[in-house]
């Protein structure tokens, strides 16, 4: 009896205190979406890291001010890795906390059924780091995505292989591809294939293997055999490491390996090879070496202990572009915010931490600006190259 | 496809010298089946176990890696026996499909354990070795390749002797050739399947030392020596020490002239190719029935 009563009198304190909340109209509420345990939890971490810093940004910052200043409050949800938990916590963000929209949830396997719940129960949901090209390619109302597509990955590639004669002044007309030999590795490469032919530069080769092989040091022979101008690579971290001491070992050193931020932005690829990395070029989503990150990187590394990621770097973003859409929103309700996110337009300024002019989303929910920054691994350290605009050092062949 | 004299001399150096690791891992589980009729399923998270051993006594500890064979033979030596004693002694008598289930539990306790304590990372170890390079015309010639090579012929050798001139080798052989016999001449069925156990584990523990300047440490790794090992033993003759030998160099020279003559990623389909030929057309293995 005693219980009931005490649950009866709860649920009406609970029923009072929203009602005042949103008579007062001073928060709103923000699904945000990541696998916060099992395999992955602490990437799923560096993205509710980089979330939350926007968001307290925001609020610190007074606010959403065509909203009487009210507060953005983000409800968390765990989809433990597994895509079933990502609808289930879907429904309760929508359900039960009645949230605005919801950012999430770097897994692409997780991100597609998560986004489909979404559309279903017509809540704006963002996705930050998720890349699978299909995410924005289902004619989803309620799908908004920052990242870059997979298959922009090669597209990058190429654009700086063409880039690299006025970079430095050699012309590339001919290239060997070396990959792993599972999906990610293939269906990069079916990019790298389109691209490559577009700008009417000849493949030699393509040479893929499995990751998990003992040696690569033939596979590596059979691309030196060919001499192309330079390498690109699909790699995980063990394969990379193999790869960059059987080419250090076979004096290949004059070509350059361009590699699809693969195993090679993992710090362990500088940590295990040491000196032998010198020279590997790589893409990544964020480098605290870029102009003016910096800043950002030391608030984020003082509240965090660590460096800004590529995931927390596009949550961070993701909690800025949701704060820009409320303010043109200047309401809480999901389809006046789908309306305003359709209509996104941020330029370039203190809160634009991708290296573009602006964030907008095209028809599909894509933002078409998500360029990748090409680095190099210069004196033990990788340095952004690419796009000139934000490159730090050039590149060296 | 791409074809030249240096990629071929390449296939086949590389080839020779992973073939050489593969024969030193498959030998102690060829000498197990060989001895007791069992075949570890745990063979390769035994290897892994030993590898995390060398590796951390190379990164942390700043040992010379091929020192450190003087710990993992020893630990693996007395983690094969712990093993043995404790779960698969028990149900030595019982039917194989038991100890098959034991074997590959005992796998997947080991990986999982490998995961909960050193997480999914790979850790290669950076040693002075691992720069070491000999060029032979284009050909080039890994240094700890090379040293795991002839380590693993000198393990090899000893093992060799170990079986064919001491009285424990006398005891495993003739355990191996009939118990019951060895049993009624005296010999301690009972403790040569232990010792034998160890034996094979421990020549596990000098091929993690050998591997490890140029290979790296992660909970997996085992999956791939186990499957490798399984088919240089069925390959070679179930429980050949000879056969094993051969087999583990004629595997890793298909796989690597595999990856250098087959285009995309067919060079896995030779090896395992060569595999159901052999099954098929040569069961008992390329030296299986002469000898044992």
């Amino acid at each position: 009896m005693i219980g009931l009563k005490s649950a009866l009198s709860l649920t009406a304190l609970a029923l009072a205190l929203s009602a005042s909340a949103s008579a007062a109209g001073n928060t709103i509420k923000i699904g945000a979406l990541f696998p916060l345990s099992g395999d992955v939890a602490k990437l799923g971490e560096a993205n509710k890291n980089g979330l939350r810093l926007a968001v307290d940004e925001i609020n610190a910052a007074g606010g959403i001010a065509s909203m009487g200043g009210a507060k953005i409050e983000l409800v968390w949800g765990d989809t433990q890795g597994k895509p079933e938990i990502g609808i289930g916590e879907v429904t309760r963000l929508v359900e039960q906390e009645k949230v605005s929209a919801i950012v999430g949830c770097f897994q692409s396997s997780v991100t597609l059924p998560a986004t489909q719940a979404a559309e279903r129960l017509g809540v704006p949901f963002l996705d930050n780091i998720a890349t699978s090209d299909k995410i924005t390619e289902r004619g989803f109302k309620y799908t908004f995505r920052i990242c870059p597509k997979a298959s922009w990955y090669a597209k990058d590639q190429v654009g700086f292989v063409k880039d690299l004669k006025a970079l430095t002044g050699k012309n590339v007309t001919k290239v060997a591809l070396l990959h792993e030999n599972t999906d990610f590795g293939e269906s990069t490469a079916a990019g790298q294939k389109k691209y490559l032919q577009e700008a009417g530069i000849q493949v030699l080769i393509e040479v893929k293997y499995s990751a998990s092989a003992p040696d690569l040091t033939t596979e590596v022979a059979k691309v030196k055999a060919v001499n192309p101008d330079v390498v690109l690579t699909v790699v995980y971290l063990n394969d990379a490491v193999l790869i960059a001491r059987a080419r250090e070992a076979m004096g290949m050193t004059k070509i350059p390996f361009i590699d699809a931020a693969g195993g090679t932005i993992d710090p362990q690829f500088l940590k295990q090879l040491g000196k032998t990395a010198e020279g590997w070029i790589t893409e990544v989503e964020f480098t605290k070496f870029a102009p003016g990150a910096n800043v950002l990187n030391d608030k984020y590394f003082n509240a965090f202990g660590e460096d800004i990621t590529g995931d927390s770097a596009y949550a961070y973003q993701a909690g800025w572009v949701i704060g820009d859409a409320l303010q043109r929103a200047a309401s809480s309700d999901r389809n006046m915010l789908r309306n305003a996110l359709a209509k996104m337009d941020m330029p370039a300024g203190k809160h634009m931490i991708l290296p573009t002019n602006h964030i907008f989303f095209d028809n599909t929910g894509q933002n078409p600006n998500a360029p990748l920054f090409v680095v190099q691994v210069q004196n033990g350290t990788m340095v952004p190259v690419w796009p000139a605009k934000y490159a730090a050092k050039k590149v060296q062949m | 496809m791409v074809f030249s004299l240096a990629l071929l001399g390449q296939a086949l150096v590389t080839g020779l010298l992973i073939g050489g690791i593969f024969s030193l891992v498959s030998v102690g589980l060829s000498m197990i089946w060989g001895v007791m009729r069992i075949i570890n399923f745990a063979h390769g998270e035994f290897l892994m176990v030993a590898m995390y051993i060398a590796f951390f006594l190379v990164a942390k500890g700043g040992w010379d890696p091929y020192l450190t064979i003087l710990v993992t033979a020893p630990a693996l030596f007395l983690i094969g026996m712990l093993i043995f004693q404790l779960t698969i002694r028990p149900i030595l008598k019982d039917p194989p499909i038991n100890l098959i289930l034991l074997t590959v539990g005992i796998s997947l306790i080991l990986q999982s354990l490998a995961l909960m304590f050193f997480k999914a990372d790979v850790r290669s170890a950076n040693t002075i070795y691992t720069h070491m390079n000999i060029m032979l015309g284009s050909v080039v010639i890994r240094g700890p390749q090379l040293i795991s090579f002839v380590g693993a012929g000198v393990a090899a050798l000893a093992l060799y002797w170990l079986l064919h001139k001491t009285d424990i080798g006398g005891a495993i052989r003739a355990t191996a050739q009939n118990s019951a016999a060895a049993t009624l001449v005296g010999v301690n069925v009972r403790n040569t399947y232990l010792l034998a156990f160890g034996i094979g584990s421990a020549s596990l523990g000098v091929a993690a030392s050998l591997i490890i300047p140029f290979y790296y440490a992660s909970p997996t790794v085992g999956q791939f020596f186990g499957l490798i090992a399984y088919v240089v033993v069925v390959l070679g003759g179930l429980g050949n020490f000879l056969g094993s030998l051969i087999a583990g160099l004629i595997i890793g020279l298909t796989e690597s002239v595999g990856a250098a003559v087959l285009p995309g990623s067919l060079a896995r389909l030779a090896t395992f190719g060569l595999f159901i030929v052999m099954l098929l057309f040569r069961p008992q293995g390329i030296l299986g029935g002469k000898q044992r």
